[in-house]
C-alpha cells in the first residue's frame, strides 16, 4: 500500500469516532429552565427563566458518551410578579447587572443502555462554580412530526442550595433549597 | 323556664356556630397557579403559570369543614413564550369570552388538623367539571414579620384538558398537572 493511502485510511480511522458525534442545539420554545423553592415553610414559589441564551448538546450514542453546554439569560428570571422579579434581579440576589448569565456545563453524561439518564456538571451562578447532578427523567430522540427534522428532547431536574452559591439574603422566609426542572427540546445540526 | 332554655341553648349553639369558622383573603403576591403539560407525546413537559390570582378560605378548624374559591385570570397565563401564549389565550381559553378559570369547594377534607384535600369543581373555557385538589402542605400562623394570622397551603389536581372541550394542538398532551399556591391573610 502506498503510504498515502495508509496516512489516508488512518486519517479516516480518527474522523470516523467524531462522525459519530451529534451535535443539537436547544430550541428556545421548549428549552426553558423552572424552578420552586420554599415561601415561610407554608408554601412554595414558582418561577422559570423565559430565556435559554444557547443549549448545545454533543451526544455520541454508539459510545455513549457527551456533553452539554447551557447559558441562561439571568435577566429573564420570571415569578409572575413584577415587584418580586424586580428585588431578585437586584444585588439583594443574583445581581444580573453584574453576572447576567447562568452557566451549566458537563462532559460527563450518564446513560443507562440507550437512554441518557443524567449528567454530572457544574453550574456557574454569580461566578461561583458549583458541581450538580442532572437527573434526565424523559429523554426521546425523535423526527419532528411536523418539520421532519431530527431532535431530542429531554426532562432534566436537580435540587441545589442557593447558599452555596453565596445567594444567603431573605433566608427567613425563602428557602435555601430550590428544585430545578429543564425542558429542553434541540434539534440535530 | 323550659322555653328560656331552650332560647338560651338554640342562641349559645347559633353563636358558637357562626363565631367558629374563620375567612381567609388570598394575598395575591402569594397565590399562584402553575401548570404543567406534556408536548409531544410525553416528550417533554411545558411549564405555564397564571400570575394573577384571587380568592377566599373558610375555615372552621373545630369542626374540621370550610369552603375554598380560588379566582384564576386567564389573561395573566403565560409560558415564557409569548407567540404560544397568545394563541393559548385566545384560540384554546377564548380569554375573551372566559376571563376567569375558578375553583370551589365547600368539601375541604382534613387529616386530624391539617388540611388535606378539597373536593369541588373547577370552572374553565365556560364547562365545569368536578376536580379534587390533594393538599400537599398546610400551616397557619402569624406571618413572622407583620404578624397578621395567616394560612397557606399548596395543593395539586390532575385533569383532562378534553373535559373542558380543551382538545385543540395533539402536541400539547391532555393531562394538566395544575397547583395552586396559596397564602391567605384572616380578615
Amino acid at each position: 500500500m502506498h503510504w498515502k493511502a495508509a496516512v489516508a485510511i488512518a486519517a479516516l480511522g480518527i474522523t470516523l469516532p467524531a462522525a459519530a458525534q451529534e451535535v443539537y442545539v436547544g430550541e428556545p420554545a421548549h428549552t426553558i429552565a423552572s424552578f420552586e423553592t420554599g415561601h415561610f415553610g407554608v408554601s412554595w414559589v414558582r418561577g422559570r427563566f423565559n430565556k435559554t441564551t444557547s443549549a448545545r448538546v454533543v451526544l455520541d450514542r454508539t459510545t455513549k458518551k457527551g456533553s452539554i453546554e447551557a447559558t441562561i439569560d439571568a435577566t429573564s428570571l420570571d415569578t409572575g410578579n413584577e415587584a418580586r422579579d424586580k428585588q431578585v434581579r437586584s444585588e439583594n440576589y443574583l445581581d444580573v447587572e453584574k453576572f447576567p448569565t447562568i452557566a451549566f456545563k458537563s462532559d460527563n453524561l450518564k446513560f443507562d443502555g440507550d437512554n441518557l439518564v443524567g449528567a454530572d456538571g457544574d453550574l456557574t451562578i454569580m461566578g461561583v462554580t458549583k458541581p450538580v447532578n442532572l437527573k434526565v427523567t424523559l429523554f426521546r430522540c425523535i423526527q419532528h412530526p411536523v418539520n421532519k427534522k431530527d431532535m431530542c428532547g429531554a426532562e432534566a431536574v436537580t435540587a441545589i442550595k442557593r447558599s452555596e452559591w453565596g445567594i444567603k439574603r431573605g433566608a427567613v422566609g425563602i428557602g435555601d433549597d430550590v428544585k430545578i426542572s429543564i425542558q429542553i427540546e434541540a434539534y440535530k445540526q | 323556664m323550659m322555653r328560656g332554655l331552650t332560647a338560651f341553648l338554640m342562641l349559645a349553639g347559633a353563636g358558637v356556630c357562626a363565631a367558629t369558622p374563620e375567612t381567609y383573603t388570598a394575598d395575591p403576591n402569594h397565590t399562584f397557579t402553575s401548570f404543567e403539560v406534556s408536548h409531544g407525546g410525553n416528550f417533554t413537559i411545558t411549564r405555564g403559570f397564571f400570575q394573577k390570582n384571587s380568592g377566599k378560605v373558610a375555615l372552621d378548624r373545630a369542626a374540621r369543614t370550610g369552603s375554598i374559591e380560588i379566582i384564576v385570570d386567564v389573561a395573566s397565563m403565560t409560558t415564557g413564550h409569548q407567540h404560544r401564549d397568545t394563541i393559548v389565550r385566545t384560540e384554546w381559553f377564548k380569554v375573551d369570552q372566559f376571563p376567569s378559570m375558578i375553583y370551589r369547594s365547600n368539601n375541604l377534607r382534613f387529616s386530624d388538623d391539617s388540611l388535606a384535600g378539597a373536593d369541588g369543581e373547577l370552572t374553565l373555557a365556560g364547562v365545569t367539571r368536578p376536580v379534587s385538589l390533594t393538599v400537599t402542605s398546610f400551616k397557619c400562623r402569624p406571618h413572622p414579620v407583620n404578624k397578621k394570622e395567616q394560612c397557606g397551603a399548596d395543593g395539586t389536581a390532575q385533569i383532562k384538558r378534553s373535559d373542558f372541550g380543551l382538545t385543540a394542538a395533539s402536541s400539547a398532551g391532555d393531562d394538566i398537572k395544575i397547583q395552586f399556591q396559596i397564602e391567605a391573610y384572616k380578615d
